[in-house]
């Protein structure tokens, strides 16, 4: 269970992936998803739950659990002029906040922030907010998103086409 | 009268069904209060008090399972002041409490006293003039639950379904060796919401003609994935066997993607997208029965047809879609994935689910595409001409297929041309 950092090597951790979750905050506000792709592994699994306290990914409806091929499959469609409902994409700017780490034994770090994005999506604006669940693996100097899960806090009312990317 | 024209070429409607309120108005009186509507599956209330809460054309609605095992529609507007005695979606209720002054009713809709009764003088005098009210009749057809809200049904419920009765008895049958209660609806629900009519998604459901124009990413993406596992077909992407539009009567109707009770194995053509694919369903295939393998495939896989229910339910894919009208231009549709209750391999529903998730909803690759050109329907209809909106491909061309229903090429705008005739002639008979 990830917590507020206690120690100095606490906070070099902490420093070091807060700096990894704003570079890719920065990278899907930019619609840069060549980049964002590359911050995963290639075993990666990308969870939105459709509950809030969603348990088995498997046997329960999700909003997506993907692998790496469902994920290029979105960005694809965000680059693809018939691709109807992200043209154009959503605009965002979110803010990522709330940091804490957990270093694993195994080498990996649990991960938890919360999120704040402001969206613009046809002509309207909205908001989402929410909570990101992060296991991430060393990668040279940084690191790679091995598992990641958008915890929505109202996740069954998602009924738009925005298909915004937490 | 254009729907009188609904043999002919020149077959269109006029741009306010889409718009008006005043037609919207007639629309939810003539054809949600009046006429036959989804309401929800029986697996979703299967014990006594289970009950799921649902908008029937801006009437609230509880369906309650009784304690003797029967259903019952009640309003949900207390007897008092109207307040709203039930909040939750689904649930089980003893009794239901109107939060406002306490009264209190039972899950029959009886309500037994008012709160604090001494200052109703006549109280005992007024005994079942203060239930909640209740729809005139609810009833269920092999699992789904049907009901009439403000007067007794012109029709029985089989006569009323006429075609889609058949295609419900066919695919149920495939679907669960005849036995009905072992198919179920998931336990949560998946919702999209677009500015526009509802009709527009009843129409585009079952339409064929938009999937390469709407769908052509998907549809490149899949065929690429196809490829790159070695597993695109070129005889016809899913089967061989000829696909049509069929008008099934009353404003239903279907897109057979093969002839009615052919088989129809399309799940190795979804496995490369899915995530796990490959590996659920070598899941599937050891824990199956050698000899119920193919049958179990099918049953993982999507339904052979898009059938449109006249008004509110449409069985596609891997779902049941409730569309619920919020306004002239303003619609909710509800998806809920079909699963089996008691699968040899949990590996089947899984696959549903996947599929579910991968192309209908909120999130998915194909569906929330169809959301935006509701919308930029709704903007087009701003203008004036050329009026009206064409529904007339394929006039003239049909056919009447081996069930007697009118039949065509699957692109035909057969079902359009049934659901908005039946619309006229109902809002014909209301006036
Ligand atoms: S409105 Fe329900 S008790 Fe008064
Ligand atoms: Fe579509």
């Amino acid at each position: 269970m990830p917590t507020p950092p206690k120690n100095t090597a606490d906070q070099a951790l902490l420093q070091s992936v807060t700096a990894f979750l704003y570079q890719e905050a920065k990278y899907l506000d930019a619609l840069d998803y060549d980049s964002w792709l590359g911050l995963f592994t290639e075993d990666a699994r990308y969870w939105i739950p459709l509950k809030r306290d969603a348990k088995d990914h498997a046997a329960e409806l999700n909003h997506a659990y993907d692998n790496l091929l469902m994920l290029r499959l979105r960005a694809e469609r965000k680059s693809t002029p018939d691709g109807w409902g992200q043209q154009p994409p959503p605009a965002t700017s979110r803010v990522i906040g709330n940091i804490e780490v957990a270093q694993q034994t195994d080498g990996t770090v649990q991960a938890e922030c919360t999120f704040i994005c402001w969206q613009w999506y046809r002509g309207k604006t909205g908001s989402m907010g929410g909570r990101l669940f992060y296991t991430l693996e060393p990668a040279g100097d940084s690191w790679k998103i091995r598992f990641k899960k958008v915890q929505l806090p109202a996740p069954e009312v998602i009924t738009g086409a925005d298909g915004v990317m937490y | 009268m254009l729907d009188s024209l609904a043999t002919s070429d020149q077959y269109s409607v006029d741009r306010d069904r889409y718009r008006s309120p005043e037609q919207f108005a007639r629309e939810m009186q003539a054809i949600f209060h009046e006429n036959w509507v989804y309401l929800c599956h029986a697996s979703e209330i299967p014990a006594p008090g289970d009950f799921r809460r649902v908008d029937v054309g801006g009437i609230p609605l509880i369906v309650v399972r009784q304690d003797d095992g029967s259903i019952k529609g009640l309003f949900n507007r207390c007897a008092h002041r109207g307040t709203t005695v039930c909040e939750a979606t689904r649930g089980n209720a003893e009794r239901f409490v109107c939060p406002y002054h306490g009264w209190a009713y039972k899950r029959d809709g009886r309500n037994q006293a008012p709160s604090l009764p001494k200052r109703y003088a006549n109280w005992k005098d007024r005994k079942g003039k203060t239930d909640l009210a209740a729809a005139h009749t609810v009833q269920e057809y092999r699992g789904f639950i049907f009901g009439v809200m403000n007067r007794a049904p012109a029709q029985p419920l089989e006569d009323w379904l006429a075609g889609a009765k058949k295609v419900l008895d066919v695919w149920i049958d495939s679907m669960a060796d005849g036995d009905h209660t072992q198919i179920c609806l998931a336990p949560d629900s998946q919702f999209s919401r677009f500015r526009g009519n509802w009709k527009l998604q009843c129409e585009n459901s079952v339409d064929a003609y938009h999937g390469e124009f709407v769908h052509g990413i998907y549809f490149r993406q899949l065929f690429k994935e196809l490829e790159a596992a070695g597993q695109l077909k070129k005889d016809g992407l899913f089967s061989s066997l000829p696909p049509s539009a069929v008008n099934l009567g009353n404003g239903h109707s279907a897109l057979l993607h093969v002839p009615l009770g052919k088989s129809y194995d399309s799940l190795d053509m979804r496995i490369p997208m899915i995530p796990d694919g490959k590996e659920t369903l070598d899941r599937l295939i050891s824990e199956v029965p050698a000899d119920e393998v193919n049958i179990w495939k099918e049953r993982a896989s999507i339904a052979p047809f898009n059938m449109g229910i006249f008004p509110n339910l449409v069985i596609l894919g891997t779902q049941t879609r409730r569309i619920i009208p919020q306004s002239p231009t303003d619609t909710i549709s509800e998806y809920q994935v079909i699963l089996h209750k008691n699968p040899p391999s949990s590996a089947v529903n899984e696959l549903r689910l996947r599929y579910q998730e991968q192309f209908y909803g909120p999130y998915g690759l194909a569906a929330v595409d169809d959301l935006v050109v509701f919308e930029r329907t709704t903007d087009g209809l701003g203008a004036p001409r050329p009026a009206p909106v064409l529904l007339n491909r394929g006039t003239g061309q049909g056919t009447t297929d081996e069930n007697g229903w009118e039949s065509g090429d699957i692109t035909d705008e057969i079902p359009q041309r049934a659901f908005q005739s039946q619309v006229a002639q109902l809002l014909d008979q209301a006036a």
